[in-house]
């Protein structure tokens, strides 16, 4: 038996806090990006509990924005702001996410739109809700089970076509069914040839069917893309993070679950 | 979450089978920012007329059975229950038992986790106690001992997995659970900060 550990099995291994005997995990999460939706309850649940939560410089909550003219919305961006001043949390600026305060490597959990496409620059992605927003909140964690993964080979053919289109081949090809209940971990020569946008689409568009998101391992196209950015890790840091991305490459015969091969042969093979 | 100690009171009989959650809980309730105060929404639709005054008539609404903690159901109670407001509703208005012939399984997870004892037992019996609460008798259950007595009738013994039943007494949430690994995660923590400094700067 090889210990041969694809991108998604290298994160999740590396962020394991407690796994019980049923198999059910305590993950570790770097970073909890907030959301007005699903926080307002949550924070309610640890005041009833006389919880704190358990790391505020790793939980974001975002600025809020102009008012929306939507009273609903306006109240729930206050209440927001109100929970992120009275715990300290860090903040952002929406398009703050892409400038490195999500890194590869990382597990992020927040809800699918904000986060799921992170997914393309190896950031490990789960969704939450108000009760694992609270979980999270307070213990830095999820319990977890770890989802089965899918291996999405994308041959060099592949690189051109547009995200909806690849979506639209692989649900012909693996099902929904299939798509839904596996994390999806798409590598080969044609994610490879794709630019960072084209993946962090292509991860938003599948992060909305998956339940488990879609991840691309890190590579130099994704290191170019965070060199220099302004929460990207810096100095000293820098060298030492771009090692760790390097290492979350897939292992030559990684065993995943499922595999499932995009586009032509011998298009690869060309 | 409260510790689950001795449940005593009057039951309060709710007959209908598959009671729904939007009967449950009006969609309104959802919008709330605050799980405190949700209990004014439960069975909202029952408890209120048009008028939004009390309706006398409902079982809930007479004095024997207006702070019942035992609820005594239909079969499916509550079977399309998604989301956790329902829970929180359930929790503030002070029901910490449901008993029923049959629940379905998502129900009785989520009941579990947030404090509340989903009771099933064979259809007679439950018929049987649909009837004692009608008649107002005095329920006690003892989950501890994992006995429910009924005043004038034989205790009913009954079997709660050991897991829930230890979640249960200690009073712990999900939350709760996992903070009894919180040397685990102050470990985690030390070690990463240790290897992956630049996540902590």
């Amino acid at each position: 038996m090889s210990d041969a550990l694809g991108t998604y099995a290298k994160i999740w291994r590396a962020h394991l806090v407690h796994t019980d005997d049923a198999g059910a995990s305590l993950v570790y999460i770097d970073r909890h990006i907030l959301h007005t939706d699903t926080s307002a309850q949550a924070f309610d649940g640890l005041r009833l509990a006389q919880r704190d939560v358990r790391r505020a410089e790793a939980s974001f909550a975002p600025h809020a924005d102009a008012p929306t003219g939507n009273p609903v919305q306006a109240k729930l961006l206050d209440t927001l702001d109100a929970n992120a001043h009275e715990y300290h949390l860090a903040r952002f600026e929406n398009d703050e996410l892409a400038e490195g305060i999500l890194q590869p490597g990382m597990t992020v959990c927040g809800q699918r739109a904000d986060i799921g496409m992170f997914g393309g620059i190896g950031a490990v992605c789960f969704f939450t809700d108000a009760a694992a927003c609270e979980h999270a909140l307070a213990t830095q964690t999820l319990h977890l089970s770890a989802p089965p993964v899918m291996y999405i080979e994308m041959a060099a053919d592949m690189a051109a076509h547009s995200a909806e289109s690849l979506l639209a081949q692989l649900v012909q090809q693996a099902g929904l069914p299939a798509l839904r209940t596996h994390a999806l971990e798409i590598g080969g020569t044609g994610i490879a040839a794709m630019d960072i946008d084209a993946r962090l689409r292509l991860c938003a568009l599948l992060s909305g069917i998956s339940t488990f998101g879609a991840l691309v391992a890190p590579d130099e196209k994704t290191i170019d893309w965070l060199k220099g950015k302004s929460h990207a890790p810096s100095g000293r840091d820098w060298a030492f993070a771009c090692e760790y991305w390097e290492d979350l490459r897939a292992d030559e015969n990684a065993a995943y679950d499922a595999r499932i091969t995009l586009g032509s042969t011998a298009a690869r093979s060309a | 979450m409260e510790k689950f100690t001795a449940i005593k009171g009057i039951a309060a009989p709710l007959p209908d089978s598959r009671i729904s959650a939007e009967t449950l809980l009006p969609p309104d309730a959802l919008l709330t920012l605050r799980r405190a105060g949700l209990g004014k929404f439960l069975f909202a639709s029952k408890r209120y007329g048009a008028d939004g005054r009390e309706d006398a008539a409902f079982i809930l609404n007479q004095p024997a059975w207006r702070k019942s903690a035992i609820l005594v159901t239909g079969a499916h109670f509550a079977h399309d229950a998604a989301g956790e407001h329902l829970y929180w509703a359930l929790i503030d208005f002070g029901i910490r038992v449901i008993i029923s012939a049959a629940f379905d399984s998502a129900f009785r997870a989520g009941c579990f986790r947030h404090g509340i004892l989903p009771l099933a037992l064979p259809e007679d019996t439950t018929a049987n106690l649909m009837q004692a609460a009608a008649d107002k008798k005095l329920f006690t259950i003892d989950l501890e001992k994992q006995v429910l007595s009924v005043e004038g009738a034989a205790p009913i013994a009954f079997d709660v997995p050991a897991f829930e039943r230890h979640c249960l007494l200690s009073g712990l949430d999900s939350i709760g659970l996992t903070l009894e690994h919180e040397d685990a995660i102050a470990d985690f923590e030390k070690q990463q900060r240790k290897e992956m400094f630049w996540l902590y700067a």
